[in-house]
């Protein structure tokens, strides 16, 4: 793929920075973690602790329950199998989301656990945000007219949101939106990545050392074992892309390239959105303030740890905040 | 079966020709064996008793599973999935097609069932094509081991047969190793696809015209309706990849397009073929014979002309 700069591009990336906070959410709800724990699933963990790096990472969020999170997430699918979700998150050791699944399917089913996710997502944000937030009917209006062209071919998790029922109040028409809009762009970037070579364990690893985190803290995250990340290391410096344990020019400019041809991807969301997506970014913006101010979601999403500085550009140019991670 | 060029189409001269693409030539070995399961009596009748309809025919053409039958049995693999998940995942089908299809396909069995009938049709359907080859446990082993290279992230039906028991039954463990890479390598070209920007009309129209494939005749069969295939071509004219007139030709720009995609395809299988090493030649050389066998006991078409002109049929 062509790696020039675009003005799509920038809107593309600057929409899914300012959505992240506001509909991924969800992951660090209270009220959500507290759904699947009556459905059976195990309390949340509560706040990173154990590291330096991890508690500054995450933040003071409450973590969610990894086997909750796997299924209210992956439950999207449908009854569909472990190795199906780790397929399609694309990020995380397959054999830690199949035993995962297993273990979900075995203290409820998909529809149960998926409702209870998008009643706790729902539940927060409206304990944050109010029940009628300023603004909500543009920002739902804006939201649905980028949902409405795109297709659900190649976009699994997209395609499984597509036929959940709607949520009936206001924020929650507006979550599951945004949520659509995010998933899109999960499944394009899967695609992307899978394109590009990269398995699962190469992707997080490249990006931690793209965002400068130290080794094996963010990409151990994703449950992948010491010999797994040392074979992904060993295949991304073998391509060039590490130089001993630091990204290489080569690497920076491969994840970049990634995350562009992901905008790429998602092209039609801001092309239906035409120049109303630099309202719909300051709308969702202040959202996003708040809910990271009531720890509803962490301080630097992963789009925002790898933040090209040319996106900040544009953001200035269009008299908007800058966002919060840090460029290289 | 995706927008893999020929997919559904194996010529008899790419077997018999030392194709200098391991890939390609791999990909075409393989096809007649994994989807036989497709164009089988035997896996029809196991259909019927679970409830769907017969296969279907027409004068001149195989009998093909009916389409429910074939959605669910293909998608069965991921879990018992909603129709939307399965046109993801399929990639070149119509939604309109696939989601109605998918929901009366669970309404008449489960996926653990159409599971069950689908692997006991193709082994006995193999099983009366190939016979008991002696060299049939070496085989196995080789292709598992490339069949277990592949990667999951962002290859749905790859990882659902993953995540599938191998079958107990010799030919049904060879089968299911044989249907793991195709699948892995169907999954690299939705995402090759995908990543460059193209819908399924638009891809499935460059395939025809660069095969040599009647127009439209291969995507009517998925669903897709002439007023959506006319509407993918004035795209394709628009973003200057085929000519003007008819019939369209791929424009240089077209013709480089389509083959990157096929590359990239290609370039993803990496993983397995070299699990297979050094044993690929010999492989080949057994198991492509078996696969003629299969294309000349009817048991896969050798041309579009062979699917019956209803089949998947929207309009």
């Amino acid at each position: 793929m062509s790696d020039a700069w675009s003005e799509q591009i920038a809107r593309s990336r600057a929409l899914s920075i300012a959505l992240e906070p506001v509909v991924g959410s969800v992951y660090f709800a209270p009220e959500a973690h507290e759904a699947y724990a009556e459905l059976g699933f195990g309390p949340s963990p509560g706040v990173a602790a154990g590291n330096v790096w991890a508690a500054s990472h995450w933040g003071g969020v409450q973590l969610p329950d990894g086997v909750a999170y796997f299924a209210s997430r992956g439950g999207i699918l449908g009854q569909v199998r472990g190795e199906v979700v780790a397929a399609a998150f694309g990020v995380f050791n397959p054999d830690a989301v199949v035993a995962s699944i297993q273990m979900a399917w075995s203290i409820t089913d998909a529809d149960r656990v998926v409702e209870s996710r998008t009643r706790g997502a729902v539940a927060q944000l409206e304990r944050i945000l109010g029940v009628e937030p300023e603004g909500i009917a543009r920002v739902t209006e804006l939201l649905d007219r980028a949902v409405a062209p795109l297709s659900t071919i190649g976009r699994p998790m997209f395609a499984g949101l597509s036929g959940l029922p709607m949520p009936e109040t206001a924020v929650g028409r507006m979550w599951r939106l945004g949520d659509m809009l995010r998933e899109f762009r999960g499944d394009a970037h899967i695609a992307a990545a899978a394109d590009a070579g990269f398995d699962g364990c190469q992707l997080q690893v490249l990006t931690e050392r793209a965002a400068q985190m130290p080794p094996r803290s963010y990409a151990a995250g994703r449950a992948w074992s010491a010999d797994q990340l040392a074979a992904a290391e060993d295949e991304l410096r073998g391509r060039g892309l590490l130089d001993s344990d630091a990204v290489s020019d080569r690497g920076w400019d491969a994840r970049q390239s990634l995350e562009a041809d992901t905008d790429r991807l998602c092209g039609a969301m801001v092309r239906a959105l035409g120049d109303d997506v630099i309202e719909l970014i300051g709308r969702l913006q202040p959202w996003g303030a708040a809910v990271r101010s009531a720890h509803g979601y962490y301080p630097s999403s992963p789009q925002e740890a790898v933040l090209d500085s040319r996106v900040q550009e544009w953001m200035q140019r269009q008299g908007r905040a800058s966002f919060t991670g840090a460029s290289s | 079966m995706d927008a893999t060029p020929g997919s559904c189409l194996v010529h008899r001269s790419i077997l018999v020709s030392a194709s200098t693409d391991a890939a390609q030539l791999f990909r075409n070995v393989l096809e007649p064996i994994a989807s036989n399961v497709y164009f089988s009596p035997e896996v029809n009748d196991a259909f019927e008793t679970l409830g769907f309809g017969p296969g279907v025919s027409a004068p001149g053409c195989l009998t093909i599973a009916e389409p429910s039958g074939y959605y669910c049995s293909r998608a069965a693999c991921m879990g018992q999935v909603p129709g939307d998940v399965v046109v993801a995942a399929f990639g070149v089908f119509n939604p309109k097609l696939i989601v109605p299809a998918v929901e009366r396909g669970w309404s008449i069995a489960g996926a653990d069932d159409v599971l069950a009938a689908r692997e006991q049709g193709a082994i006995a359907s193999l099983q009366r094509m190939l016979g008991d080859p002696s060299e049939l446990a070496e085989v196995t082993a080789v292709l598992q081991r490339a069949a277990e290279a592949g990667t999951t992230a962002g290859r749905f039906l790859y990882a659902g047969l993953r995540s599938l028991d191998t079958p107990e039954h010799p030919m049904g463990a060879f089968w299911r190793a044989v249907d793991m890479i195709r699948e892995h390598r169907g999954d690299s070209h939705l995402a090759a696809w995908i990543a460059a920007g193209l819908d399924p009309v638009e891809i499935g129209l460059m395939t025809e015209i660069y095969y040599d494939m009647p127009t439209k005749r291969y995507h009517r069969s998925r669903g897709w309706t002439d007023a959506d295939l006319d509407v993918g071509l004035e795209r394709l004219r628009d973003r200057g990849l085929v000519t003007e007139g008819a019939p369209a030709e791929l424009t240089s720009r077209g013709r480089e397009l389509r083959e990157t995609i096929e590359a990239a395809t290609d370039t993803q299988q990496e993983p397995i073929l070299e699990a297979i090493g050094a044993d690929f030649d010999r492989l080949v050389a057994t198991i492509g014979p078996w696969s003629m066998a299969i294309v000349e006991g009817g048991g896969f078409p050798t041309s579009v002309e062979q699917i019956p002109p209803s089949w998947g049929r929207l309009d």
